[in-house]
């Protein structure tokens, strides 16, 4: 019941602090920067919200880090705390070493399908597999983290990703709405 | 007696290719069929058959019933007979399950035949609680179909399909170890119980793949009801299109808010911070504030479209962070004063004197927290939890 409220309040909270961590380093001065400053800071607050339970929350996080060395992870470390702690959960791990083992697997068996010179059939059931998997790569280069999922794994990512971008769409859409009514 | 005994038996092993050839075409619900046509003759049925119904050879049982068959019917008969019962087997099964305990005897003794749908375990490990309960849950449902058809016979062992039967004799006590000691409880164990509908196949590897997709159709479901407008949709690539017009959708507004957050001039805040940190940060009572705010906010002009009402809950400030201004929030603030660490880090000055009065003035945008799309969006977000637990 409160659950989407507590997300919001959460999320709300690590965006702050991540504001208020960039106000303070002052580096921002073109709308651009102020602009990316504030997309960086919700996308780390809305990753953290999950806790590294989720692939895409961790992959957005690497996706962070791996972009901008040092402030990020000075963002990352005051919004997270224990964030690098995350790399501990041995459970989460060993779940991705499997996706990623199948998936792995699978790329392989992909490579040497494409080696066989494989004659084209105009089957409708060949169709409308070609198009399913046309569509579940785009989804897999939407969501973070979605290249290294199966099929299964990637809709149930999905649906978290979903929410979570509900909810930071939502707290900013009110933000901005409020800091219009300030600025007419 | 004798003699006829003799003339059947004589019949038996020349009609035995005959009889097991058809089976490899006809299915078990004809066998079943013939059996309950079999049980009208009781008499030839019980006596002199029993020795060889008590082996394991399905062949000759089968051999025999057709045996039968051609005794009382003559050879064109049992063709035409055979032909009946291809087609009105399902009949036949109502039946064969309301017999007399004769045909209970017959299957118990040999196992390979059904009552019924037939089935077979397969144990898997399973990774979603949640979906392992469900699959339970499957199977308990269609446990309750069977049982009815099994009512009669009393055993709860699985039986193996019909494209087995050959290897029956092999499988059988293995499969039937297997789920009399699982008996009809699957909670216990870490597997998925699964089981095979009528005429779908037993191969263990097809019964995985059955699981993963229901799998992946009950999250397709799920993901029905999140994104909007897909109620209508059935249909794996529709629905991924849908999907991915959605996320591309909610990270574009993502961008377009960020970019309209950044342009958000900061200037105009700097005094209604200092109008708030005066006259919000005294009282903490609610209507209170209204005479003391309501001269300093009149001064701003920047709540074109409050009511004078409003201002006693004055909606807040909102200011941005980047030039080292107040962040205030508006509409937010419901989410901001039902939280005390929210209050303090948002708090340079503003939320933390916030009347508690505010509440009324905000309802309307409380409104949109709590109407039932959100209550959905929560369920679903705690599905989608349990889901990943």
């Amino acid at each position: 019941m409160c659950n989407s409220t507590m997300l919001k309040q959460e999320f709300l909270k690590k965006w702050i602090k991540g504001l208020h961590i960039y106000n303070n380093l002052n580096k921002c001065i073109t709308i651009s920067d102020r602009k990316k400053a504030i997309k960086l800071s919700a996308d780390v607050a809305i990753a953290s919200t999950r806790k590294a339970t989720t692939h895409w929350s961790k992959a957005l996080m690497d996706d962070v880090v791996s972009r901008d060395g040092n402030n990020i992870i000075l963002v990352q470390q005051i919004l997270g705390g224990g964030q690098n702690a995350e790399k501990n959960n041995s459970g989460l791990i060993t779940c991705s070493k499997r996706i990623l083992r199948k998936s792995h697997n699978n790329i392989i068996a992909c490579r040497k399908a494409r080696r066989r010179v494989v004659p084209r059939c105009v089957k409708s059931s060949s169709i409308a597999r070609k198009l399913v998997k046309n569509k579940t790569r785009m989804l897999k280069s939407l969501v973070p983290g979605g290249q290294k999922m199966d099929g299964n794994c990637l809709i149930k990512e999905t649906l978290d990703y979903i929410v979570s971008l509900r909810v930071q769409v939502d707290v900013m859409r009110r933000l901005a709405n409020a800091a219009e009514r300030f600025d007419p | 007696m004798g003699s006829e005994e003799i003339g059947d038996r004589r019949n038996n092993s020349s009609f035995l290719n005959c009889p097991s050839s058809l089976m490899a075409r006809n299915s078990i619900s004809d066998n079943v069929a013939r059996m309950s046509m079999c049980s009208e003759m009781n008499p030839f049925y019980s006596s002199g058959w029993d020795t060889i119904v008590s082996g394991d050879q399905t062949g000759n049982y089968l051999g025999n019933s057709c045996m039968v068959h051609e005794n009382e019917f003559g050879n064109p008969h049992y063709q035409v007979v055979l032909e009946n019962h291809t087609m009105g087997s399902s009949s036949h099964l109502v039946h064969f399950t309301s017999d007399s305990s004769l045909l209970v005897d017959m299957v118990q003794k040999i196992p390979s035949f059904g009552s019924g749908s037939f089935s077979e375990m397969v144990s898997q490990n399973s990774e979603d609680g949640a979906l392992g309960a469900l699959l339970n849950g499957k199977r308990k449902r269609k446990n309750v179909e069977e049982e009815q058809q099994k009512d009669q016979t009393g055993n709860t062992s699985e039986l193996p399909k019909e494209e087995e039967k050959k290897n029956v004799s092999n499988k059988q006590a293995a499969k039937q170890a297997k789920s009399n000691s699982n008996g009809v409880e699957p909670s216990k164990e870490d597997y998925i119980l699964v089981r095979a509908k009528r005429g779908q196949a037993t191969n263990s590897h097809s019964l995985a793949e059955r699981v993963r997709r229901e799998k992946i159709s009950e999250r397709m479901r799920l993901l029905q009801e999140l994104v909007p407008g897909c109620n209508k949709i059935t249909g794996k690539a529709v629905m991924l299109d849908e999907i991915i017009n959605y996320v591309q959708s909610l990270q574009q507004q993502v961008e377009f808010l960020s970019m309209k957050l950044a342009t958000v001039n900061p200037e105009l805040n700097v005094d209604i911070e200092r109008l708030l940190s005066k006259d919000l940060l005294h009282p903490r009572g609610g209507n209170a504030n209204a005479p003391g705010i309501s001269p300093g906010l009149s001064s701003s002009h920047a709540f074109p479209g409050l009511p004078h009402g409003t201002i006693n809950g004055f909606p807040g400030t909102a200011s941005v962070v980047e030039n080292g201004d107040v962040e205030i929030v508006t509409e937010i603030g419901i989410l901001v004063s039902s939280n005390q660490e929210l209050k303090h880090l948002s708090g340079i000055t503003g939320f933390m004197g916030w009347p508690a009065g505010i509440w009324w003035i905000l309802d309307v945008e409380r409104s949109k927290f709590e109407t039932a799309p959100m209550h959905h969006e929560d369920e679903l977000v705690a599905r989608g939890c349990s889901m990943r637990a």
